[in-house]
């Protein structure tokens, strides 16, 4: 919506607030459970999920060598959703975000569902590849030869899993 | 996304600057956090870790995600996000929501503009910086919040939670009532504004 | 705003008299209760479809009770 604020009523009285400090809003009961989950009421094994999942998006996208926006256009997602989901593993990403991830990056949309924590079905196998996966991985760019070998160790559970179905 | 021009006071030059006031916090407004705030925001926790203080009397809103805030926000109708821009720069963020009641005896019951989140930019703050740049940034926010109430037919009525060191400002420039300390929002004085006060805050310059 | 699509309504007496009573008493005219209706419905649904609950506490017992919408 258009807001009209008269500059005359802005000019006339902006000296009221000078030295004066605006801030409102309480983080703590936002971020409560009926607003942004809080890590300590989620299920552990969920946030560890996130946290691989959010890790993988963010090598898969470097080994492309895209940046957050790019992969966001090319996957046609929202970038502000994509830096959330590769940074905060309490954040459950939206569904039509995993579709379109899961095109551009070519992994099963199935698989990535499950990677996101979407789905409630997971193998022993895939929960502790992801653990491992979640350990090994490190936020820097380009990726190491450490991290290529984990991405492609994770890469092929994940492939394993899906042709199994 | 709707823009609306406004106007800031550069309190350098003292003159009047052409603003803009988005009905959305977009991807490029929460690059622009990230890029533009938070550095100084980093500064600022740096130094007040070097003085001293201890975590609890920092201001509260330094650490404020607002990338986690906006994609949250997203989700839910209610919740309406509004970015204010002045010389290609973000100079402030509010966080509306318009699913809550008043709690005043005069208007129970009856909805109002909630401000979730409000916040100036870590340059215009007076507790960040000894020459603020931008003023205006508080009042332009929440006279944005009573015309989105008003758009909405809740008369301009508006509430929100002010932090310990903005009191001043809710009570003596905006007007708004003071309901004492909410116990269940760590202690924050909750404010209100009703239809008359916001007329009164809203009403033109005398002549 | 953004751009608004029309919708008519079809309701039972009983429903036109609910909704005439709760927009008297939230001094908001009906078209503007029910989208505030529908904002507070998709507010659960959001909470709902993120595996949380809903309850209702009593404020003078501080008694929980579960809104089952499920």
């Amino acid at each position: 919506m258009k807001v009209h604020i008269p500059k005359d009523w802005l000019l006339s009285r902006d000296h009221l607030e000078e030295g004066l400090a605006i801030g409102a809003g309480s983080p703590r009961r936002f971020a409560q459970p009926d607003a942004i989950p809080s890590p300590v009421s989620e299920d552990v094994t969920l946030i560890e999920q996130r946290l691989s999942f959010g890790r993988f998006i963010s090598l898969m996208r470097r080994k492309y060598g895209w940046t957050t926006q790019q992969l966001a256009e090319n996957a046609e997602v929202d970038a502000g959703e994509l830096l959330v989901i590769e940074n905060d593993p309490r954040h459950e990403a939206e569904l039509s975000t995993v579709h379109g991830l899961s095109k551009v990056l070519k992994v099963p949309a199935k698989r990535l569902i499950k990677m996101a924590g979407l789905a409630t079905e997971r193998s022993e196998k895939f929960a502790q590849a992801s653990l491992r996966f979640a350990a090994s991985a490190e936020s820097v760019a380009p990726l190491t030869g450490d991290e290529e070998e984990a991405l492609q160790t994770y890469l092929k559970v994940v492939m394993d899993e899906t042709d199994k179905k | 996304m709707n823009k609306s021009p406004t106007f800031l006071r550069n309190r350098k030059t003292g003159k009047p600057v052409e603003a803009e006031i988005c009905d959305e916090i977009t991807d490029q407004h929460v690059r622009l956090w990230h890029s533009s705030w938070m550095p100084i925001v980093a500064k600022a926790e740096t130094e007040l870790q070097r003085r001293g203080i201890p975590r609890d009397r920092w201001p509260q809103d330094l650490h404020w995600k607002w990338d986690d805030k906006t994609a949250w926000s997203r989700k839910v109708w209610a919740l309406k996000r509004y970015s204010l821009l002045c010389e290609g720069e973000l100079q402030g963020l509010m966080l509306i929501n318009l699913a809550k009641y008043s709690r005043l005896a005069t208007q129970v019951g009856w909805h109002i503009a909630y401000v979730e989140f409000v916040a100036t930019a870590p340059w215009n703050r007076p507790d960040l910086c000894d020459q603020p740049t931008f003023r205006g940034v508080g009042q332009t926010l929440m006279r944005t919040a009573v015309e989105v109430s008003r758009a909405e037919s809740f008369r301009g009525r508006i509430g929100l939670h002010s932090l310990p060191q903005a009191n001043e400002f809710y009570q003596k420039v905006c007007g708004m009532t003071d309901l004492g300390p909410d116990r269940s929002y760590d202690d924050l004085v909750y404010y209100e504004m009703t239809e008359a006060q916001a007329d009164s805050f809203c009403a033109p310059p005398q002549a | 705003m953004a751009e608004k699509r029309t919708m008519t309504l079809n309701l039972t007496d009983a429903e036109m008299d609910a909704l005439e009573e709760l927009a008297v008493k939230k001094d908001l005219n009906k078209t503007v209760l029910i989208r505030q209706a529908l904002r507070l419905y998709q507010m659960v649904d959001q909470r709902l479809r993120e595996g949380k609950k809903v309850f209702i506490e009593d404020e003078m017992t501080k008694a929980k009770s579960e809104l089952m919408l499920l």
